[in-house]
């Protein structure tokens, strides 16, 4: 069990933040000088916004609506240009059963009056949340989704086993670990597949992977998979494609593959375990997407140090490179390299991850939080893989 | 380069049923490599000089037999490998 914050609809969060979130690139310096104005808030902004069509419409609705509704968010100001975007957003999330309210920059005023009407709601957005207290709850509610970026020689053999089995421990204990990243996963989808819990869910990975493939032959990149391994990797001593995923796909531990799920989508684990989420590969664009299904936590391993983490997801970042552990100390929450140095086993560096994220599950916070650093991005179609 | 009384470790295996351990140094031929494992460590001689991050065999593989990493299958024994060579391009393929 761990100590989080219940929400009306059932979910846990492992924070209680507002979240402020600007609809549109045109209003993302009023979203930010709300969220600098007042304390407890977390910031989502983002590129584009305005005549998104077709599926970008329809992922940034599914994001936004998502990140708003993340267990960690206990009620949020979305910041908008006009009142219609407002509504289109607003009722689905308050239908959810989330505290929400709307800064329109036409309703109001000049940009100093309406930064001054959401700061005074922010205020007391927070002041009502801040009442809200941690109370007992059962590991499953609780979402890790796994990450991995910046990856070297560390990263496959030390970092993403140590994470694995920290994600086998959690949903041993009932949790569930959300994987990401399709592309990251091509050459492995076989044994992925064969991890699936049945017929379907062994269909739908290979679908979501044909897909990703679809688009980057739409966006005029005939085949994805080509020069995987690169020469580099191959230099570095990776022998063929499969080694190359398994090296990603193992910090997902080795439980049986529930269910996949859609860019943004809710991840709602039932049962708990082990689920995919397709997403395109860089950092940001993967959490989000995370964020949007539901991860209150997020466990992030680095060979040679990434900074990126969700704001409303507090995401641990972990590394197996003795060089990355000396030299990145302020943004190192876990250092598991003495996996490399043949002090630790990779379970006994799992149970130090483990215990981490149970600390941050219960409030201990990570560097990206203490530094505010965190970046949203809601991916466009077709654009990255 | 490593010697055979450098006390580290020099390789590392990350799941029981692998055959084969990743080097964490450049290993010389000759060199009694000792190899980490979640079980007991092991030691074997290597038949190659290996660049660090590469594989070394800890048992004979086969012609056609597989390759494990990660308790996974990453590939096949194109030729018979020996314990303590290198494993890699040359003797593996998809």
């Amino acid at each position: 069990m761990f100590y989080g914050f219940p929400r009306s609809n059932g979910s846990v969060g492992v924070r209680n933040t507002i979240g402020i979130i600007s609809l549109m690139d045109n209003v993302n310096g009023i979203a930010r000088r709300i969220a600098e104005n007042v304390r407890g808030t977390e910031l989502v902004t983002d590129l584009f916004g305005r005549k998104l069509i077709g599926l970008n419409h329809e992922m940034r609705l599914k994001a936004i609506y998502g990140m708003a509704t993340n267990p960690n968010i206990g009620g949020v100001i979305l910041v908008t240009l006009h009142g219609v975007s407002a509504e289109t957003f607003a009722e689905p999330i308050a239908a959810a059963g989330k505290d929400v309210e709307t800064v329109i920059y036409q309703d109001i005023g000049g940009t100093l009056r309406t930064i001054e009407r959401g700061s005074l709601i922010a205020a007391n957005m927070v002041k009502k949340v801040s009442c809200v207290q941690r109370r007992e709850q059962p590991l499953s509610s609780l979402i890790m989704g796994v990450e991995c970026g910046g990856s070297d020689f560390s990263s496959g053999i030390a970092g993403n086993p140590a994470l694995g089995h920290a994600a086998d421990l959690l949903m041993e204990a009932g949790g569930s670990v959300v994987l990401s990243e399709t592309a990251e996963i091509m050459g492995a989808e076989h044994l992925m597949a064969e991890r699936a819990v049945n017929n379907k869910v062994a269909k739908e990975i290979i679908k979501a992977i044909n897909e990703m493939e679809e688009l980057a032959q739409q966006a005029g990149v005939p085949d994805i998979r080509r020069g995987n391994p690169s020469a580099d990797n191959i230099k570095g001593g990776l022998t063929t494609l499969a080694e190359k995923s398994l090296g990603a796909v193992k910090k997902a531990g080795s439980k049986p593959l529930q269910g996949v799920i859609g860019y943004c989508e809710p991840i709602n684990p039932d049962p708990p375990g082990f689920y995919f989420m397709s997403t395109p590969s860089p950092a940001c664009e993967s959490m989000t997407g995370l964020a949007a299904g539901g991860a209150q936590i997020i466990g992030f391993n680095t060979g040679l140090g990434q900074p990126s983490a969700h704001p409303f997801v507090p995401t641990i970042k972990i590394s197996g490179n003795p060089a990355t552990a000396e030299n990145r100390p302020d943004d190192l929450d876990v250092s598991v390299s003495d996996i490399l140095t043949g002090e630790i086993s990779i379970e006994e560096g799992g149970q130090r991850i483990y215990e981490e994220i149970l600390a941050v599950a219960n409030g201990k916070a990570t560097f990206t939080e203490l530094y505010g650093t965190g970046q949203s991005t809601i991916s466009i179609a077709g654009a990255s893989f | 380069m490593t010697s055979s009384n450098d006390p580290r470790i020099h390789a590392i295996k990350i799941s029981n049923s692998d055959n084969v351990a990743t080097c964490l140094q450049e290993i010389d031929v000759g060199t009694r490599v000792l190899v980490k494992s979640n079980k007991e460590d092991l030691t074997v001689t290597a038949l190659d000089s290996i660049p660090r991050g590469h594989k070394i065999a800890l048992r004979h593989i086969a012609q056609g037999n597989a390759i494990f990493k990660f308790g996974e299958i990453i590939g096949k024994a194109s030729l018979s490998i020996s314990i303590g060579c290198h494993v890699h391009s040359h003797n593996v393929v998809d």
